[in-house]
C-alpha cells in the first residue's frame, strides 16, 4: 500500500480542523481542538509505524505550477530518520498543550484554538517539507500564529513580547531566504532530496550540489545567512534575548509550543541545511572555523544561559533561560559533526521539548492557581500540592539529567560527542560540562524555593479560582489545592515518554545513525564521472563556474 | 559462578527495592499508610537474602592457586565455573555510533578526519568478590535499617515517602556496586545523590533541611562533574567505558586495556583520568574540599545519616577507587594526592569533631574523619585494608548513629550533648550498644575499628612515617571524641532534657531546677540537689518505652558485627583473600608489581589481597600495641575531662580560646566557600542578566533590528484590526512576497 497520502494527510487534518474550528462556538472549540490534535496524533503515528515498516513515503506531484518547476521548486514532502521523531514530538505535545488552556484561555477561546491549529501545520510542514523553498514558506509561517497567540492571549507585556519574537525571528529569516534563494537558484533545484526537478542539473539535491560547486566564499556567505535565521531561532548567544520575554508573556501552550517545537525549528535547520551545506564540503570537508565559532558561542550560551536563569525571580523566565543553556548543548553536540554527538543532538531535541515543555506546563499548573510566578512569594508547595510537587521534581530531575532519565543520555552524548569530536577538542566537552553543574543549580534552587520551604503562597481572589468555592476568607490560598485529573493527564503521558527514552533511548537513537552519515557526506565524486549521459555531463560541466557574490 | 541461580536472577536485587519504592510511593498515602514499610521490608529483605545467597556461594567456590596473574585468571575464565567473577548482561543501555566499529580501539581516539565512532553503555552487571562484599554491607545493614525505621519513623507525616525514597536508594546503591561499567556506576551515584537529596529534604518544610539537600546535591554534582570528564577521558583513550569489556581476560575492558601497551596518548590520558575520578569521589565520600556537604546532611532523619550519610552511600567513592584501581595505580603522583588528602580530611574532620556538640555532628564528622582513613589506605596502595575499613566502620558507625537516633527519640528531638547526662539509667540497653559502637570507633583493641584502622596504619607507615604519625594523631583524637560523647551522655548525674512544650504534652520544668541540673551537666558533680528530682520529674520520660524491640534488634545486629567483623581480616586474612580474587584487585596489584617506577617498590602483596611473603609479626604486634595505647590514652583524657571533672573541660577551652574559636567556626570552610564562590557567582549571574543581557546584548541586536522596525509598525497595526480574516490575508499576502521574491528572480 502507498502510504504517502498521510504525508498530506498530516497536514489536512489540522488545516481543517483549525478552519472548522474558526466557525463553531467557544465551548464546542475547545473539545474540537483536541479531537483535532488527538486526530494529528494519530495520523503521525499511523505515519510513524509505516515510516518504520519500510515504507517509502514521499511525496511529488507531477502537476507542480510551472513557474515553480521552472525555478526548481516544489511541493515535495517526505519523513527521514531525524523529522519522525520531531513530527511525533510535535503532535504529542499538541494534545497536551490544548488540555493545558482548557482552564487558563477564557478570551476569545474560538480564535485560539483556531490559531494553535493553523501553528500546527505549520510546524508539521517543516518537518515534512522536502524542498528548500517550502521548508522555508512553512519555517515563516509558524511565525504568524505565534505571534497571535503571544500577543492576544499573553501575560501583560504580550504587545512588546510578540513584537520583539516576530522582528527577531523574521529579520533572522530573511537573511536566511536569500541564503535559500540564492543556492537554490545556483542549483537550479530546491530540492532536499537526490531526486531534484531542476532544469540544470539533475539527480543532485540542491544540498549535494552545494557540497559539489559552491566556492568556498559563496558557502561561506550562504552558511551566514542561513545561520542568521536559526540561530536566532534556536535561539543561540547572542541572538536569545527574545525568548526569555516570548517565554513570560506567552500563555502555558504557547510556552509549551514555543519550547517544544518551535526552538527546534532552528535546530532542525541547522541539522539539515545549515551542517551540509555550510560545513560539508568536497576538499577539506570541513571548514573548522566555523565549528569552532559555532561550539564556542554554545558554550557562551550554556554558562551565560545558566547564569541568568539561577537569578531569575520568574520562574517562567528561570526555565526560558535555561533553554539557551540547553539548546547550547544541542547545537554543540550537532557541530561536533560525530556519529555520537549528532545522535545526542538529536535526542536532544526530543528531551528538551519533553522536559522543559512540562516543566512550562507544571509552571502555568502553579499560575493558573496563584496568580504569580514569583521566586519571593511561593514557597513550599510540597504541602498543599503534593503531586504537582511530584511531577515538578520529577521533570527538574529530568531537566538536570538525572541518569534513568531522558535528559541524561542526550546531555552525556552531546557532551560526549564534543569531547571526542575530531573538528573539536576535549577541552570543549569539558568546559561545556560545566553547564551540567550549573543546570542542577538553578534548577534546584527554583525547587528549594517553590516547592520546599515553609508554605507560602499569596492569597487569591474567590473569584478567579473554581476550586475555591467553600473558601475559608483569609489564609484560604493555604489549603490543599492539588492538581485534577485533567493535570494529571496531561503529566502522566509526558513522564511515562521521560522514563522510556531515559531506559531505552534506542528506541529513537538506533535508526538515525545511516540517516545522519548521509548528512555529513559530500558526495566525493565529480559530477562528470556520476552522470552517464555525456549531454548531461556537459551541461553538468559547463554550469560549475557559477557567479558568486565576493566575500 | 555463571551456573548460580542468583547470578542469572542478579537483576531482582535492585529490582525489587524499586518496584517496593513504587508500590510504598504511589499508594502509600491513600491506602498502605502506616503499613507503608512491608513492601520495602518484603523487597530489601529479599534482596538481602539473595545477597548473602551469592556471598556464601562465591566463598564455596574452589580456591585458586597462589599468585593469580592476569595469564592464569584469563586461563580460569576459560575453564568457566570456577571463576569468582561474572558479568550479567541485561540490555543495550545508549549506543551511539556505528556499531560495525566493535572492538577497534582506535575509533574513539581524537583523529581528525575520522568522524566515525561507537560509544556502548550497557545495562550490565560485574560481579566478583569486591562486589558481592559491598552488596552484603549495603543490602544488609539497609535491611536493618528499614527495620530500625519503621519503629523510629512511626506516626510521621510522609510515612510512606520515607520508606519509597529507602527503596530508591537501594535500587540505584546496588546499581552502583553491581554496575559492570562506568556509566552504571554513575548512574547509582547520580541516583543515590537524588536519594540522598530526597531523604535529607525530608522535612522539606524546615528551610534547614532543604538548604541541606541542595547543597549535598550541588556539592556532589561538582565531584560528578570530575567523574563525568574521567568518564568521557576513558572513553577517549580506551574506546569503551566497560570494566572489563567481553569478560575478564579478553583484554576488550578498560582495566585490562590500561594494564596493556599504551599508546602515547593514553598515557597521557592516564596520568589525567585518577585526578578527574578523584574528584568525583571526594565528592560522594566527603573528602576535602568537598566535605561541607555532610554535617549538613544530618538534618535528614537518623536512620538516613545511618544508612546513606555514613554506611553505604559515602563510601562510594572508596568502592570506586578499589574497582578501578588499574586506573589510579599508574600515576603514583595521583595515588599520593589520595593518601595525603584522605589523612588531611581525617585530622581536619577529627579536630571539627573535638567541638561538636550535637551528637549527629559529631559522628558526622567522624564520618568523614573515618572516610579520610579509608582514602589513606587506598592511597597508599592498601586496597584491601581500604575495604576492610568500610566494612567495620558501616557496623560501628550505623549503630552510633542509629543509638543517637534512639537517644534522640527518647529527648524528644533533643541531641545537644550539654543538655543531658547520666543516660544509661534510662536507656540501658542503648547505653550498651552505643558502648560497643564508640569502643570500635575508638580502636579499642580487639574490636572490629581496632584491626581495620590497624591496617590502614600500617600502610600508611609503610608509605611515608609522616603520614602514619599524623593518622596515629587522628585515631587518637577520635578515641577522644567518641569517648567525650560517650562520658557525657551517658555517664555522670542523670539529667534529662527540657521537652519542649508540644512534643510530649507533659508540663515545664521550674527554672530554678533546669538550672540546677544544668550545673550537675557542667561540673559533673552528681549529689546535687537537682538530679534526683530530676529522675522523679522526669519519670513520665520513662513511662514510654524508649527501647522497642523492633528498633532494638537492628541495633543489637549492628552491635554484634561492630564487636565481631574486625576477625574477617584477622587473624587471617580472609576478607583480604577473598577480595584478592577480584579482577580489579589483581589488575591493580599486576599495574604495580610489574612496573618498579611505581610508588613503593615495597609493595605488599596482601594489601592487594595476593598472596605473597607474610609481613612479619612483629612489627604489626608492635604496631597494634602502640595504636592499642593511643586508644585508651584517648579515652582516658576524656575521661578526665568529661566525667571527672567536667568543669575543667570548659576551662581548657576558655583558656585556648583562639584555638575553640576556630574549632566552633569549623575553619570557616562554609562561609568562604559561601562568600567567595557561591556569592559571586550569584553577583556574577545578576550582573549578566540584569545588566549584559538587558542592556549590551540586547542592546547590540535591538540596534541591527532598527532596520526591520518599520515591518514592525505594519504588523502591530494588523494586531487592532482584530479579525480573523485579516490575519488570514496577512499571512497570505507574506506567502505572497515570498513567491514574488522567488518570481522576480
Amino acid at each position: 500500500m502507498d502510504s504517502s497520502f498521510l504525508l498530506i494527510l498530516l497536514l489536512v487534518t489540522p488545516l481543517a480542523g483549525a478552519v472548522i474550528g474558526g466557525f463553531l462556538s467557544d465551548a464546542a472549540a475547545k473539545g474540537w481542538a483536541l479531537v483535532v490534535s488527538l486526530a494529528t496524533f494519530g495520523v503521525s503515528v499511523w505515519l510513524a509505524m509505516r515510516f518504520f515498516a519500510g515504507a517509502d513515503l514521499v511525496v511529488h506531484p507531477p502537476s507542480a505550477p510551472a513557474q515553480l518547476t521552472a525555478i526548481g521548486a516544489s511541493f515535495s514532502l517526505g519523513v527521514t530518520h531525524i523529522s519522525v521523531w520531531l513530527i511525533l514530538l510535535t503532535t504529542f505535545l499538541q494534545p497536551l498543550a490544548i488540555l493545558s488552556s482548557f482552564k487558563s484561555v477564557t478570551i476569545r477561546q474560538r480564535e485560539y484554538y483556531a490559531w494553535i491549529n493553523a501553528l500546527l501545520v505549520a510546524m508539521l510542514g517543516v518537518f515534512v517539507a522536502r524542498d528548500l523553498l517550502l521548508f522555508y514558506v512553512f519555517f515563516e509561517l509558524t511565525l504568524i500564529p505565534m505571534f497571535f497567540i503571544i500577543g492576544i492571549w499573553g501575560g501583560p507585556e504580550r504587545r512588546h513580547a510578540a513584537t520583539k519574537f516576530f522582528l527577531f525571528t523574521f529579520a533572522g529569516g530573511v537573511l536566511t531566504l536569500a541564503a535559500a534563494v540564492y543556492v537554490g537558484m545556483a542549483a537550479g533545484t530546491f530540492a532536499l532530496d537526490d531526486w531534484g526537478a531542476g532544469a540544470l542539473i539533475h539527480k543532485y539535491s540542491v544540498i549535494h550540489y552545494a557540497q559539489l560547486y559552491l566556492t568556498p566564499t559563496a558557502r561561506w556567505w550562504v552558511m551566514c545567512g542561513l545561520l542568521a535565521g536559526f540561530a536566532v531561532k534556536t535561539p543561540l548567544f547572542p541572538v536569545h534575548t527574545w525568548l526569555p520575554l516570548a517565554h513570560t508573556e506567552a500563555p502555558t501552550a504557547g510556552s509549551v509550543i514555543l519550547a517544544g517545537v518551535l526552538l527546534k525549528l532552528g535546530t532542525y535547520g541547522l541539522f539539515i541545511l545549515a551542517v551540509p551545506i555550510g560545513l560539508i564540503g568536497q576538499t577539506d570537508s570541513v571548514i573548522r572555523e566555523w565549528t569552532h565559532f559555532i561550539a564556542i558561542i554554545c558554550i557562551i550560551g550554556i554558562i551565560y544561559g545558566a547564569l541568568c536563569a539561577w537569578v531569575q525571580p520568574d520562574i517562567k523566565k528561570l526555565v526560558a533561560f535555561s533553554s539557551v543553556s540547553h539548546l547550547g548543548f544541542c547545537v554543540l553536540g550537532l557541530f561536533a559533526l560525530n556519529d555520537i554527538g549528532m545522535q545526542g543532538s538529536v535526542l536532544y531535541m526530543i528531551n528538551h521539548g519533553l522536559s522543559t515543555g512540562a516543566m512550562f506546563l507544571v509552571i502555568g499548573m502553579i499560575y493558573d492557581r496563584y496568580h504569580t510566578r514569583d521566586i519571593n512569594k511561593l514557597s513550599g508547595l510540597a504541602a498543599n500540592m503534593p503531586v504537582l510537587s511530584f511531577f515538578f521534581i520529577f521533570f527538574t530531575l529530568s531537566s538536570i539529567g538525572l541518569p534513568g532519565l531522558n535528559g541524561f543520555v542526550s546531555e552525556f552524548l552531546t557532551t560526549l560527542g564534543a569531547f571526542t569530536s575530531p573538528y573539536l577538542n576535549p577541552w570543549y566537552g569539558s568546559v561545556a560540562a560545566i553547564g551540567i553543574i550549573l543546570g542542577a543549580v538553578y534548577m534546584l534552587h527554583m525547587a528549594a524555593r517553590v516547592i520546599m520551604g515553609p508554605l507560602k503562597v499569596p492569597d487569591v481572589d474567590h473569584g478567579d479560582n473554581h476550586d475555591d468555592a467553600h473558601g475559608h476568607g483569609h489564609g484560604h490560598g493555604l489549603k490543599k489545592n492539588d492538581i485534577g485529573f485533567r493535570e494529571v493527564g496531561i503529566l502522566i503521558p509526558l513522564a511515562i515518554v521521560v522514563i522510556i527514552i531515559g531506559v531505552k533511548p534506542g528506541i529513537i537513537l538506533n535508526g538515525m545513525r545511516t540517516q545522519i552519515e548521509e548528512l555529513r557526506e559530500a558526495p566525493v565524486v565529480p559530477m562528470a564521472q556520476k552522470i552517464t549521459s555525456p549531454a548531461n555531463a556537459a551541461v553538468a560541466q559547463a554550469d560549475v563556474k557559477i557567479a558568486i557574490p565576493s566575500r | 559462578m555463571q551456573h548460580f541461580w542468583v547470578v542469572q536472577h542478579s537483576w531482582l536485587i535492585p529490582l525489587l527495592p524499586l518496584i517496593g519504592a513504587a508500590i510504598a510511593g504511589f499508594f502509600g498515602a491513600k491506602i498502605l499508610r502506616g503499613q507503608s514499610h512491608w513492601p520495602i521490608w518484603l523487597a530489601v529483605g529479599t534482596s538481602a537474602v539473595l545477597a548473602f545467597i551469592l556471598l556464601f556461594q562465591t566463598l564455596a567456590l574452589p580456591k585458586h592457586e597462589a599468585g593469580a596473574t592476569p595469564e592464569s585468571t584469563a586461563a580460569m575464565t576459560a575453564e568457566g565455573p570456577y571463576t569468582p567473577y561474572y558479568s550479567k548482561l541485561l540490555f543495550n543501555w545508549i549506543e551511539a555510533g556505528d556499531p560495525a566499529l566493535i572492538g577497534t580501539a582506535e575509533h574513539a581516539q581524537n583523529v581528525p578526519g575520522v568522524s566515525n565512532s561507537y560509544f556502548q553503555a550497557t545495562a550490565s552487571f560485574f560481579f566478583d568478590p569486591l562486589t558481592v562484599v559491598m552488596l552484603c554491607v549495603v543490602c544488609g545493614i539497609g535491611f536493618l535499617i528499614t527495620i530500625f525505621s519503621a519503629g523510629y519513623m512511626k506516626g510521621e507525616s510522609g510515612y510512606f515517602r520515607f520508606f519509597a525514597y529507602l527503596g530508591i536508594f537501594i535500587f540505584m546503591m546496588t546499581c552502583l556496586v553491581m554496575g559492570g561499567n562506568l556509566i552504571m556506576l554513575y548512574l547509582g551515584w547520580e541516583g543515590v545523590g537524588l536519594s540522598s537529596y530526597l531523604l535529607i529534604g525530608y522535612y522539606y518544610e524546615k528551610p534547614a533541611a532543604r538548604e541541606a539537600a541542595k547543597k549535598a546535591f550541588l556539592v556532589n554534582r561538582i565531584g560528578d562533574f570530575g567523574f563525568g570528564i574521567g568518564i568521557m577521558l576513558c572513553y577517549l583513550a580506551f574506546g569503551t567505558v566497560s570494566y572489563f569489556g567481553n569478560g575478564v581476560g579478553t583484554h576488550t575492558g578498560l582495566l585490562e586495556l590500561a594494564n596493556g601497551s599504551l599508546t602515547q596518548f593514553q598515557t597521557t590520558a592516564l596520568y589525567w583520568i585518577p585526578f578527574c575520578l578523584m574528584l568525583g569521589a571526594f565528592g560522594k565520600s566527603a573528602q576535602f574540599p568537598l566535605y561541607v556537604w555532610l554535617p549538613d546532611a544530618m538534618e535528614g532523619p537518623t536512620p538516613v545519616s545511618a544508612l546513606i550519610h555514613a554506611a553505604t552511600m559515602v563510601t562510594a567513592g572508596v568502592y570506586m577507587i578499589a574497582r578501578c584501581g588499574t586506573l589510579f595505580v599508574h600515576n603514583p603522583a595521583a595515588m599520593t594526592t589520595i593518601a595525603v588528602i584522605g589523612c588531611f580530611t581525617a585530622l581536619l574532620a577529627a579536630t571539627i569533631a573535638l567541638r561538636q556538640f550535637d551528637l549527629k555532628k559529631v559522628f558526622a564528622y567522624s564520618t568523614i574523619s573515618q572516610l579520610g582513613f579509608m582514602f589513606v589506605g587506598i592511597g597508599a596502595l592498601a586496597p584491601v585494608a581500604g575495604v576492610f575499613h568500610l566494612v567495620t566502620h558501616a557496623f560501628f558507625k550505623a549503630l552510633l548513629f542509629l543509638s543517637s537516633g534512639v537517644v534522640m527519640h527518647a529527648m524528644a528531638g533533643e541531641l545537644d550533648m550539654r543538655k543531658m547526662s547520666g543516660l544509661k539509667r534510662v536507656l540501658p540497653i542503648t547505653h550498651i550498644l552505643m558502648l560497643i559502637g564508640c569502643l570500635a570507633l575508638a580502636g579499642f583493641p580487639f574490636l572490629s575499628g581496632f584491626f581495620s584502622k590497624d591496617d590502614i596504619v600500617g600502610a600508611a607507615f609503610h608509605m611515608n612515617f609522616f603520614l602514619g604519625f599524623m593518622l596515629l594523631v587522628a585515631a587518637f583524637m577520635t578515641a577522644y571524641y567518641t569517648f567525650r560523647l560517650y562520658f557525657r551522655v551517658f555517664q555522670g548525674p542523670l539529667v534529662i532534657p527540657e521537652a519542649p512544650a508540644d512534643s510530649h504534652g507533659h508540663g515545664h520544668e521550674p527554672n530554678e531546677h533546669a538550672a540546677a541540673s544544668q550545673s550537675a551537666i557542667d561540673t559533673g558533680t552528681a549529689p546535687s540537689s537537682g538530679v534526683d528530682t530530676a529522675q522523679t520529674h522526669h519519670d513520665p520520660h520513662a513511662h514510654h518505652n524508649h527501647e522497642p524491640a523492633l528498633m532494638m534488634f537492628p541495633l543489637i545486629v549492628l552491635a554484634i558485627g561492630a564487636l565481631l567483623a574486625g576477625y574477617l581480616n584477622f587473624p587471617s586474612e580472609m576478607l583480604g583473600d577473598f577480595l584478592g580474587k577480584s579482577p580489579s584487585f589483581i589488575y591493580a596489584y599486576d599495574a604495580v608489581h610489574n612496573n618498579p617506577a611505581l610508588v613503593h617498590a615495597t609493595i605488599k602483596a596482601s594489601a592487594f589481597g595476593q598472596e605473597g611473603k607474610p609481613e612479619p609479626l612483629g612489627i604489626k604486634l608492635i604496631l597494634m600495641t602502640v595504636s592499642g595505647l593511643i586508644a585508651l590514652a584517648g579515652i582516658y583524657l576524656a575521661y578526665l575531662f568529661h566525667l571527672k571533672d567536667r568543669a575543667r573541660a570548659a576551662a581548657l577551652a576558655n583558656s585556648m580560646w583562639p584555638i575553640a574559636s576556630i574549632l566552633d567556626h569549623k575553619y570557616w570552610v562554609d562561609e568562604i566557600y559561601q562568600r567567595l564562590i557561591v556569592e559571586n557567582l550569584r553577583t556574577l549571574g545578576k550582573l549578566l542578566a540584569n545588566v549584559v543581557d538587558r542592556f549590551v546584548v540586547d542592546g547590540l541586536v535591538n540596534l541591527a533590528g532598527l532596520i526591520p522596525q518599520a515591518g514592525g509598525v505594519f504588523l502591530k497595526l494588523t494586531v487592532q484590526r482584530g479579525y480573523l480574516q485579516g490575519y488570514a490575508a496577512a499571512m497570505l499576502f507574506g506567502i505572497a512576497i515570498i513567491l514574488f521574491v522567488v518570481f522576480v528572480h
